[in-house]
């Protein structure tokens, strides 16, 4: 005789999501010179599906105070990856009467696999890409090498304040009583 | 003797991504000041991605980032997004969208940026097709403005270490979600 099942469930849909992870970031700063280089953070994503199971898209939106022109954008990425390194961010800067005002607004968003996806190949080796730590990076990188700040201070905490060593560090206040946190969030995605 | 299982729990997974198509374009490009239809694919042109599910079952989300350079013109230029060259909207040749009513291209897409040259212009888009009768199959995504002059959202899109020596090659970057209704 036969198993019955009474009011069994709808069909379930399929879901590419298996995970998600979130990195609440906070002030790093005041950067007082140029790099042409930096790291503003770094997330240690715990990835929970091996290289040829899954894959990364991550997403982080975030101010920082003093405008800064020409500049290149951080930029998200994983550590390791080789390829798409400058996808998918930018950055607005306050602009007024020939003058960088006030502060920025940053949005950056990027993918990383190690398989095939949509007809590109792989960006990260699978290697640096298991079950386990996958650091996931915002960072800026200057073509030329020359020292730059696309911000003064990200995601400046209460008080913050100016530094010194900028063209409008006089327009970096100290009257807000919130930190103002980014937000970075990781989706994990089946192929 | 079999088990009987009464009042099984009727919840299903809701909301899931079905499928996730990505674009990308690293390509810099000049943007053309232009008006009418040919402004409406000008920024994404004719990207094809597959529904895998029917209307009833699933609907489409769009997000991404461009990034731009230069901001030329005053902000209202009917910047749109749409699926099938749907709803483009106000028009004064109507025969460039034949069929297609009026509204729902408008919007999804948003920008800022500076009028000076080699300036970054930031190009955020995020638009939800829930509204929109798709079925399973092919479908394109048309990025771009519909105005009644000639007019463009930014001198450049992708820019490079051309426009200064300071920037690596920038890149579009738009993801299409199949999200289950």
């Amino acid at each position: 005789m036969g198993r019955a099942i009474k009011n069994p469930p709808p069909v379930a849909v399929a879901s590419k999501l298996v995970a998600t992870g979130e990195y609440i970031m906070q002030q790093v700063g005041p950067l007082n010179s140029d790099y042409s280089n930096y790291t503003l953070w770094t997330y240690n994503y715990p990835k929970q599906k091996a290289a040829n199971e899954t894959y990364l898209y991550f997403a982080a939106q975030f101010n920082s105070l003093e405008a800064y022109s020409y500049a290149p954008s951080p930029c998200i990425r994983c550590l390791n990856q080789t390829a798409d390194l400058y996808n998918g961010s930018q950055y607005h800067f306050g602009y007024q009467n020939s003058a960088e005002m006030e502060f920025n607004l940053h949005t950056c968003q990027n993918y990383a696999h190690s398989e095939t996806l949509d007809g590109r190949s792989a960006n990260i080796s699978s290697s640096n890409f298991g079950v386990g730590t996958v650091p996931i990076i915002i960072r800026w990188d200057t073509l030329s090498g020359g020292g730059n700040r696309p911000g003064h201070t990200f995601c400046p905490t209460a008080r913050a304040g100016a530094g010194t060593g900028g063209s409008q560090t006089s327009a970096m206040d100290s009257r807000g009583e919130s930190i103002w946190y980014g937000y970075l969030r990781v989706w994990e995605i089946a192929y | 003797m079999a088990r009987q299982l009464f009042n099984f729990p009727t919840e299903s997974i809701t909301g899931g991504i079905i499928n996730i198509t990505k674009y990308k374009d690293s390509t810099r490009k000049a943007i053309a000041a232009s008006s009418g239809a040919t402004g409406r694919s000008a920024l994404v042109n004719n990207f094809t991605f597959t529904k895998l599910r029917n209307n009833a079952d699933s609907y489409i989300l769009v997000t991404g980032i461009i990034g731009g350079m230069g901001m030329p013109n005053y902000p209202h230029i009917g910047m749109c997004c749409t699926i099938d060259q749907i709803g483009y909207g106000q028009t004064g040749q109507p025969a460039e969208a034949p069929n297609h009513p009026q509204g729902p291209a408008g919007g999804g897409i948003y920008y800022c940026g500076n009028y000076v040259v080699n300036e970054g212009t930031t190009f955020i888009i995020h638009k939800s097709f829930k509204e929109f009768i798709l079925n399973s199959g092919s479908h394109r995504l048309d990025i771009g403005w519909n105005a009644n002059s000639d007019v463009r959202p930014c001198e450049y899109i992708n820019p490079n270490s051309t426009d200064n020596n300071r920037h690596q090659q920038c890149a579009t970057h738009i993801l299409v979600y199949e999200i289950a209704r």
